[in-house]
């Protein structure tokens, strides 16, 4: 369990390392700019998900950058 | 008979208000103003021989303020120290706490008193403190639950969450009843038998936070963007911590379309900046988010940043942040917020 959620933190996007929650250096600029863009907008999903709890909204493997983030972990009250 | 020497600001001993908050220490005889409730209720065998007070500013803002007047407590020659209440005012709340942590420190028997949300707690460093009201009009029941405190400590007790005691007692070792492997094969048998709760390591008791209500159309309002990622214009012009913040700060982002390297770095001192000194936006992702406004995908962008330092933050400092931040934001019209953590 992230230490995100052990706290308590209500609407969570996982990143890809301590130093860089918006970024990850091991890219080429266009891609990390992408890869920061994937984060912010999972974000505004999360901003616009009903939570009940402490709930991880991933989109590290979307493709489709569209209204639903897609893994198990948000469907509660989604 | 027990000695104790009581420690109050300049507004409780009658020296003055803010006028008077540059006041050094100083020592009188006996008890004085709340002291001498405090006198009543510890009872015939206390006796409060001496009061030493201090000017707010001066005790917040001295380097060698807790030095001063622990040297004033001790001359003294008190049995026990006994510190405030400070309730919820900020800087005799400091001026408590770091007296209370100096005078452990010295080997001396020591209980402040302040609300639990006064910044002074964490400055006490693990010495005693119990829970006092928010304001000087529950002075009382505060004193009250100081003078009991002191009862109990001066009997050699130790102080527990049912005394008042505010913040994690540190660890004392002690010998067990029974060997580690009972021990163990007695908390599995507990859990089996439906004990859920049964533990010697409890885990830390974090607050449950109620989730805000989902934004219904991002495109309608303002959102901002927030970072304890220590993000700061390259002179860090207020000097904003790198470890243990205190503080917070707030810096513009209008007609900002990126955060440039050089410009901006960041002073978090948990991990190496590098990466985030090469872009900033590896912490903050203006760009992005200057993007997704542009696009309509949100309303507005808040027109600066919050930040702090997360980096061995108290989690009393970290509460007050998250309240002042909520409050500024609230009062901004901002509706939704991005906080990145590393």
């Amino acid at each position: 369990m992230s230490i995100a959620t052990r706290v308590g933190a209500p609407r969570i996007v996982p990143t890809r390392g301590i130093p860089f929650p918006t970024g990850d250096p091991s890219l080429g600029t266009e891609q990390e700019r992408a890869w920061r863009r994937t984060l912010v907008e999972t974000a505004l999903v999360a901003l616009s998900t009903a939570v009940d709890e402490p709930t991880v909204f991933d989109g590290s493997h979307q493709s489709n950058q569209g209204e639903h983030s897609d893994t198990s972990d948000n469907t509660d009250g989604a | 008979m027990t000695r104790v020497v009581h420690y109050l600001n300049q507004f409780f001993t009658g020296v003055g208000g803010e006028d008077a908050a540059s006041t050094p220490p100083a020592r009188t005889d006996g008890a004085v103003g709340p002291g001498r409730k405090l006198q009543a209720l510890l009872g015939d065998d206390f006796e409060v021989v001496a009061t030493v007070s201090c000017g707010d500013d001066y005790a917040a803002g001295e380097p060698e303020a807790a030095r001063e007047i622990l040297a004033l407590v001790k001359e003294a020659k008190p049995d026990v120290v006994v510190i405030g209440p400070a309730f919820s005012s900020g800087r005799y709340g400091l001026a408590c706490g770091r007296l209370a942590a100096a005078a452990t420190q010295a080997g001396l028997a020591v209980v402040a008193a302040m609300h639990q949300d006064n910044p002074g707690l964490a400055e006490a460093a693990g010495a005693p403190v119990v829970r006092s009201g928010e304001a000087a009009r529950e002075m009382g029941p505060s004193l009250e639950t100081l003078a009991a405190a002191v009862k109990k400590l001066s009997a050699g007790e130790d102080l527990t969450e049912a005394e008042g005691r505010l913040g994690k007692p540190p660890r004392r070792n002690r010998v067990a009843d029974q060997n580690a492997a009972r021990r163990a094969v007695a908390l599995v048998l507990a859990r089996l038998g439906g004990d859920k709760e049964a533990t010697e390591v409890p885990l830390p008791d974090f607050d449950k936070v109620t989730p805000a209500p989902p934004v219904e159309d991002l495109s309608e309002v303002t959102v901002a963007l927030v970072s304890e990622g220590a993000v700061v214009p390259a002179d860090n012009p207020d000097k904003l911590e790198s470890a243990r913040a205190t503080r917070w700060a707030h810096y513009s982002i209008e007609g900002r379309d990126s955060l440039p390297a050089g410009e901006f770095i960041s002073v978090h001192g948990g991990f190496s900046t590098v990466a985030a000194n090469e872009d900033p936006q590896r912490i903050l992702p203006l760009d992005v988010a200057r993007q997704l406004e542009s696009e309509g995908a949100i309303g507005r962008l808040h027109h600066e940043y919050l930040v702090t330092a997360g980096n061995g933050t108290s989690v009393g400092n970290a509460k007050r942040f998250g309240t002042e931040w909520v409050a500024d934001l609230r009062k901004s019209g901002v509706r939704a917020a991005i906080l990145t953590a590393t």
